[in-house]
This record gives C-alpha cells, sequence and structure tokens, in this order.
C-alpha cells in the first residue's frame, strides 16, 4: 500500500478549507452555509491529523475528537437560528435578511 | 499536582460550573416562575466573584499539565466577569419582562458565556482556547435571537453565528498550522520553539500566527474587520448587546493580547517579524480610530452608535498593545482601559434598555429630546456615563485614555497618539450632542417613553458611581492593575 505523503493531505485540506470559505461568502442558502462551516472545521481536522502524523504525536488525533463535538453543538445552535428566521421570514434565503442597515 | 490543590486553585471555575447545572436544573423544575433560576444565577455569581477576589493574590499555577494557568490576571478577570453578569441579570429583569421573553433561560445562557468568558482568559492550550471560546460563543448566538419572534433579532443572530463560526474555524486552521510548525499547541512550548529557532519565523508558523490574530481581530471588530458589528448591536436584545459590548469585547481583547505575545518576539533573528507585526497594529489602529470616530457622527440609532463608539475603542486599545510590545512594559494600559470602560458600557446598555418598545424600530436619538423635563434624574445619568464615554475629566474615561495615551507616547508612538486625540475631539460630538438633545430640544411628539423600574435604575447608579469614584480616585485602580503581572 503506498502511502500519502503529507504534503498531499495537507494540499487537500487546505483546498477543502478553502471550497468551505467560498461557499460561506458565495452561497446564499443559509443551510449550505451551515455545511460550509461544517466543512471549514472538517478541513482543520484532516490539517491537524497530517501535522500529528508527521511529528509523530497523538496530540492532533485528540484535538480532532474535540473539534467534532464543538461542530455539533455549533450546528444544532445554527440550525435553531435558522429555524426561528424560517417561522418569521418564511424563507432560509441570507438576501431576505437585509432589515438592519445604515 | 495534588487533586485537592486542583480543586482549590480552579474553585471559582467549579463555582460557576456548578450553579450553571443548578440553574438549569431550577429552571426546568419551576417552568411557570423565573424567580428562582435569576436567584440561583445572582447566588452562583456572587459567590464566584468573592471566591475569585479572595484568592486573587495568590502566584500562579498551571493545573491539567499546562494547559490551563490559573493567575492574579484571569481571577481578576473572572472576578469583573461576575460583575458584568450581576449588573445584567438584575439590569435586564424588567427589559425582558417588557420584550416579554422573560425565560429562564437567559440566565444560564448568561452564565455559560460567563464560564467561557473565564476559560477563555486562562487558557494556556489553542485547543482549549477554541473550545472556550465556542462555549463563550455558542449561548452569545442563542441570546441574540432572544426576540425569536422579532426577525431583526433572528437576522443579528443569523449574521453573529454565521460570522463567529467562520472565525471560528480560521482559529483553528491557525491553531494547527502553529501545531505543524512547532509541534505543540501549549503556549509555553511555542514560545520555547521560538526562543530556540535562530532561523527566524517560518512561513507556516508566520501563516498560523497570523490566521488566530485575524481570527480574534474580527472578535473585538477592529476595523477593516468591523462591518458584522452595528447589524449585531443593532438587533440583539438591549442587555444582550450590552454582554457583547463587555464581557465578549473584554475576554476576546485579553486574549487577543496573549496571541499576538505568543512567539517571543524579542529574541534574535525575529527583529523582522516584530516590526511587521507592529506595522500591522499601527494600520489597524488608524482604521479603527478613523472608520469609528468618523462614523459614530452620521448614526441616529443608538445601538449602531455605541457599536462604532466600541470600534473606535479598539483603536485606541491597539495604541494599548503596541506599548504591551515595547520591552519591559505589561498590558496594564489594555487593563485599565477595558476595565474603565466596561463600568461605563454596562451602566448606558441598561439605560439603553429603559426605553418602552415602540414596535419595529430601535432606540433613535429623536427619542431622547426633552428628556431633562421628562426625567431629570435619568438625564444626569446618561450624562455623567457619555462624558465618560467621551473622555471628559473627572470620569474614569478620562483617565483610562489619558494613560493609554502616556504610555504610547512612551513607546514612541506619538504621532498615533495625535492622530487619537483629534478622533478623540471629533467623536465627543457624537457623545456630546444626545445631551444636547436632552437638555435644549423640547420632546419630539414621537419620542419614546422612558421607565426602567427600581433595579434597572439601581445597576445604572452604581455604574455611575464606579465611573465617577474611579474618576477622582483612579489611582488605586491603577495601581493595582499595574502590578499585575505581564502575560508570560
Amino acid at each position: 500500500m503506498t502511502a500519502f505523503e503529507p504534503w498531499m493531505l495537507l494540499v487537500v485540506s487546505i483546498l477543502v478549507f478553502c471550497i468551505g470559505l467560498l461557499g460561506l461568502i458565495l452561497r446564499k442558502n443559509l443551510l449550505v452555509m451551515l455545511m460550509s462551516i461544517e466543512l471549514m472545521l472538517n478541513a482543520v481536522n484532516l490539517c491537524f491529523v497530517t501535522f500529528s502524523k508527521m511529528h509523530q504525536l497523538l496530540d492532533g488525533h485528540l484535538t480532532v475528537l474535540f473539534v467534532m463535538t464543538v461542530a455539533a453543538a455549533e450546528s444544532a445552535v445554527g440550525l435553531g437560528l435558522v429555524i426561528a428566521m424560517f417561522r418569521n421570514l418564511r424563507s432560509v434565503d441570507s438576501d431576505q435578511i437585509q432589515l438592519l442597515r445604515d | 499536582m495534588h487533586m485537592n490543590e486542583i480543586i482549590q486553585t480552579l474553585m471559582p471555575w467549579l463555582i460557576l460550573a456548578a450553579g450553571i447545572l443548578v440553574t438549569l436544573l431550577v429552571s426546568v423544575i419551576r417552568v411557570e416562575s423565573k424567580r428562582p433560576a435569576q436567584f440561583s444565577a445572582l447566588l452562583t455569581l456572587v459567590l464566584t466573584g468573592v471566591s475569585a477576589l479572595q484568592t486573587v493574590s495568590l502566584p500562579g499555577e498551571a493545573i491539567f499539565s499546562g494547559s490551563i494557568e490559573i493567575s492574579s490576571l484571569t481571577r481578576i478577570l473572572l472576578a469583573l466577569f461576575s460583575l458584568i453578569g450581576v449588573l445584567f441579570v438584575v439590569g435586564a429583569d424588567r427589559y425582558l419582562s417588557k420584550e416579554k421573553i422573560h425565560l429562564s433561560d437567559y440566565y444560564h445562557l448568561l452564565l455559560i458565556m460567563i464560564l467561557g468568558a473565564g476559560i477563555m482568559v486562562a487558557a494556556k492550550d489553542l485547543v482549549v482556547l477554541f473550545i472556550a471560546l465556542e462555549v463563550m460563543s455558542l449561548p452569545a448566538y442563542t441570546l441574540a435571537g432572544f426576540r425569536r419572534n422579532d426577525s431583526r433579532s433572528n437576522e443579528a443572530a443569523i449574521k453573529y453565528f454565521v460570522l463567529g463560526g467562520a472565525v471560528g474555524a480560521v482559529f483553528l486552521l491557525g491553531s494547527a498550522f502553529l501545531f505543524g510548525a512547532t509541534g505543540s499547541t501549549q503556549f509555553p512550548a511555542i514560545y520555547s520553539w521560538s526562543r530556540q529557532s535562530v532561523t527566524g519565523s517560518n512561513l507556516l508558523f508566520a501563516a498560523g500566527h497570523f490566521l488566530v490574530i485575524v481570527a480574534f481581530l474580527f472578535k473585538v471588530a477592529a476595523a477593516p474587520f468591523h462591518f458584522w458589528k452595528p447589524d449585531v448591536y443593532e438587533g440583539a436584545p438591549t442587555p444582550v448587546t450590552g454582554l457583547m459590548s463587555t464581557l465578549v469585547a473584554v475576554a476576546s481583547f485579553v486574549t487577543l493580547v496573549r496571541l499576538i505575545h505568543l512567539p517571543a518576539l524579542d529574541s534574535t533573528g525575529w527583529e523582522v517579524y516584530a516590526a511587521s507585526i507592529k506595522t500591522t497594529i499601527r494600520v489597524l489602529a488608524v482604521a479603527s480610530l478613523v472608520v469609528g470616530s468618523l462614523v459614530i457622527i452620521t448614526q441616529k440609532n443608538l445601538k449602531r452608535l455605541f457599536a462604532y463608539s466600541s470600534i473606535s475603542q479598539s483603536g485606541y486599545l491597539m495604541l494599548g498593545v503596541l506599548a504591551s510590545l515595547q520591552p519591559g512594559h505589561g498590558i496594564a494600559p489594555v487593563l485599565i482601559y477595558l476595565f474603565g470602560y466596561v463600568f461605563a458600557a454596562v451602566g448606558l446598555f441598561v439605560l439603553l434598555s429603559q426605553s418602552e418598545p415602540r414596535g419595529d424600530t430601535g432606540v433613535e436619538l429623536v427619542d431622547l429630546t426633552g428628556l431633562v423635563r421628562r426625567s431629570p434624574l435619568r438625564t444626569a445619568l446618561w450624562s455623567v456615563l457619555l462624558f465618560s464615554m467621551a473622555g471628559m475629566p473627572f470620569t474614569v474615561g478620562f483617565f483610562t485614555k489619558y494613560f493609554i495615551f502616556i504610555s504610547s507616547v512612551g513607546s514612541g508612538e506619538t504621532p498615533l497618539v495625535v492622530l487619537a486625540a483629534m478622533c478623540a475631539v471629533v467623536s465627543a460630538y457624537a457623545y456630546l450632542r444626545p445631551i444636547g438633545l436632552m437638555v435644549m430640544r423640547d420632546a419630539d411628539p414621537g419620542a419614546a417613553q422612558w421607565g426602567g423600574g427600581f433595579w434597572s435604575q439601581l445597576v445604572v447608579v452604581v455604574s455611575v458611581i464606579l465611573v465617577v469614584f474611579l474618576g477622582l480616585m483612579p489611582n488605586a485602580m491603577i495601581q493595582y492593575l499595574k502590578g499585575i503581572p505581564l502575560i508570560h
């Protein structure tokens, strides 16, 4: 079995992170934006595991568990907020939320 | 370290954590009444504050294999957070009933925020810091959307959440890079790595450090990372805006300073890196000062006005950060400024929450017209607090600004101080105009009614007393906070 070089994994994780960031900026659907945040966090997880392997340490693997827990809590709160908004505005489109501006 | 000693060291934090559980439990058992949860939250905060103050002079101790360090700085900050919590529990009571959102959840969410902030300032490990950041932020998102039938509150919560989520991810990516570069996520290990690396910074380290700092620049809303703040401030319930402006701001700013000091910037080979960090902070200071002070003049909505005010506060604080980068200087100017700002801001936001609801629109400048005839006491309270924000003498705001200017001149940033002083003069117009409207103009027919109730007025009076007392006798606070050692 051929092992992945660490730099390949790093490139992948940074690419995935950028996809998440772009999704957050470009997409208008709030649910997709939530998914984009999850994507960013998971990209970081890959990054942590890769560095962990490079340094021959277990710290990165442990970090991943914490990050997954936090990500779950975060999406729970996020979904709650989206539902609250949907009840009032009947939409999950971020273009609809423009009540607050100068 | 023995288990008993760990418990002893962590006592204030443990009391707070236990209090959260009790408050949650009480609010589930007695659903129909809010008083038990309120009482339990107050008791928890008082006990936490007292036990943090009691142990404040004990030496710092690193626990949990160095992930958390409990020191005088973290204890005094936890005591400050508890005080903020007490004031916003007592002061928000009437606002919550008035807006028909008086749920027990306000109290335990507030406690969780304080716990997160308290751990965040004590964290010595990037991962612990991240978890604490989220523990503080998740209840903050929820509280921002607490007026759940109001779409403006929904919008503020969503905006805050999306930004906060992205900030968390960016911070975490930075931590991963720092871990990759140094092989550890712990502050002392990263610090000693930077001491040993004679070649100066490497690219991975610089990228990681940049990302963690940018994440917290978003949190403290230093320009050009400030665009989210006015919207979130305007839409969130007023006491929650107050919490963001005091609790979250203090915790985030102290953490930002600690993150800037993460590598040993004075070791050999790091001169270029340290210089570029200083330049960046100068640029941020200028941007925040100019944006904050110029845009604040045009604001009619009071919450947006205070949002821009807090953006310009980030500018002044950046001057303190620059001074702290000078060898031998501590973060005393930053701490003193933050304390002074908090004491005034708590009173201002509680005052702001005393206006009677007017349907869709928030509190505008026009609502203050002719207030002196309708409510002279309230006008006096407004005036003192606004004077403090503007940095007028005999209020704490004067001395905190003065102290930060003096320490910046001492570190050779005279041009920046001149600019900051000019910005202070310009923004003074924005703080003094409301006073003019209250005193000189007749009440506008559309102006809102004001009515606070005893408890929220008491909170404002406490805040005013603190502002005036520390304004007349600032030495005690300055000497005390100066004695608090630097972060490492």
